[in-house]
């Protein structure tokens, strides 16, 4: 049995790697600092590390790694398209305050003075599905193949999350979008938005992972082999 | 049958004179706006910090800056100056829907600039420069934005 140490340092690895996306824009909108600054120092080092390190799963031959992480990036991304017929209609009936992958764009190009253009749009939504790519790869690498249920709940947490982080403060609606409209529209549909996230996250990994441990089962392998 | 022209013209004139006294008014107390500075506590790259900070506390945005230290560089001139614009687009939204004009005044700028070794922050209030529009709306948001400026500066001031 190959020893679970370099799997364990590579997933923690990959993790600390995928929360840098879904951080910058906090980060940015409490004004520590520039997002089009951490995009270039941070966000684009980490994708690629990410990319690398699934290379190096493949010749290490780890091969349920390398599906878990893989996993996570294809249900990230296809979690996110379940997230946007969401958060699209209700920004369409005026539920949402802005539109946030264009917001993104402009803040990531640095022409927010400017407005959002076709290359702005295109950072942004590149952007907006890579945190869901990243949150998929941190599901697949924590629960293994989880069960449906797992994923919604991890969804409702994020949008959670994204309830009481500086962005919504900054937007000027306050946690969980209480001073936008009548107090509930937002609340409705991030809630919604990340449900449907998590439900189709949990329900693909779930499909994907078949036989790949999560990672609390391969701490308690490691120190199994570790003690015989 | 004299006098009585004579009240008529004055009463005309004093009327004429009351007129234009209030007709100047606006334009007279408009000219008379200064602008709100504070002396920060930190130096001048903290303030720029503190002021990022604030701005999202403050439920704002930071929509651009302008680096005047930077671009005065370009001539041989060494100052610390730098802009802040600062707004919101939901309040944006309301102020704009209410009077597209208000895009003179909004976003709200602050300034923050380096005198004599210190660091100073000032900015027009915004009930001061929205005063000029006639939209109810408008002028609430000013004295909204008003408290969150003068929250702001506590943050940063002495």
């Amino acid at each position: 049995m190959k020893s679970e140490k370099p799997k364990l340092g590579i997933i923690l690895l990959v993790l600390l790697l995928a929360a840098i996306g879904p951080n910058i824009f906090p980060i940015a909108q409490a004004g520590i600092a520039n997002l089009s600054k951490m995009a270039v120092d941070y966000l684009i080092p980490s994708v690629v590390l990410i990319l690398v390190l699934i290379l190096v799963t493949h010749l290490l031959k780890f091969s349920l790694l390398k599906r878990q992480i893989i996993t996570g990036i294809i249900a990230g991304i296809i979690a996110t398209i379940g997230l946007e017929i969401f958060r699209i209609t209700g920004f369409r009936i005026g539920w949402m305050p802005g539109d946030l992958p264009k917001l993104m764009g402009v803040l990531l190009l640095d022409q927010f003075a400017l407005g959002p253009d076709s290359t702005s749009n295109i950072a942004g939504w590149a952007y907006h599905f890579w945190n869901g790519a990243a949150f998929g790869i941190i599901y697949s690498l924590l629960v293994g193949r989880g069960k449906p249920w797992m994923g919604l709940l991890y969804g409702f947490l994020i949008g959670i999350g994204f309830m009481l982080s500086p962005v919504v403060r900054s937007l000027g609606v306050g946690s969980f979008g209480l001073q936008f409209k009548d107090g509930y529209q937002l609340f409705v549909v991030v809630s919604l938005a990340h449900i449907a996230f998590g439900v189709v996250l949990g329900w693909l990994v779930y499909k994907m992972n078949s036989g790949v441990p999560g990672i609390v089962t391969r701490v308690k392998k490691s120190y199994i082999k570790e003690n015989n | 049958m004299k006098t009585k022209k004579f009240k008529f013209s004055t009463i005309l004139f004093s009327a004429l004179f009351m007129a234009t006294l209030f007709g100047f008014a606006p334009t007279a107390s408009a000219q008379n706006v200064k602008p709100v500075t504070v002396q920060s506590k930190m130096d001048f790259e903290e303030t720029l910090n503190a002021i990022n900070k604030a701005v999202s506390e403050g439920g704002m945005m930071v929509l651009a800056e302008l680096n005047q230290g930077k671009i005065l560089s370009m001539t041989g001139l060494q100052v610390k100056g730098h802009s802040f614009f600062v707004g919101n687009p939901n309040v944006g939204k309301e102020a704009f829907s209410a009077d597209p004009s208000v895009g003179l005044v909004i976003p709200v700028r602050i300034n923050v600039y380096e005198k004599d070794g210190k660091t100073y922050v000032n900015y027009f209030k915004p009930s001061d420069l929205f005063v000029s529009f006639n939209d109810k709306k408008v002028k609430m948001i000013g004295g909204k934005l008003d408290e969150k400026l003068g929250m702001m500066m506590k943050m940063i001031s002495k």
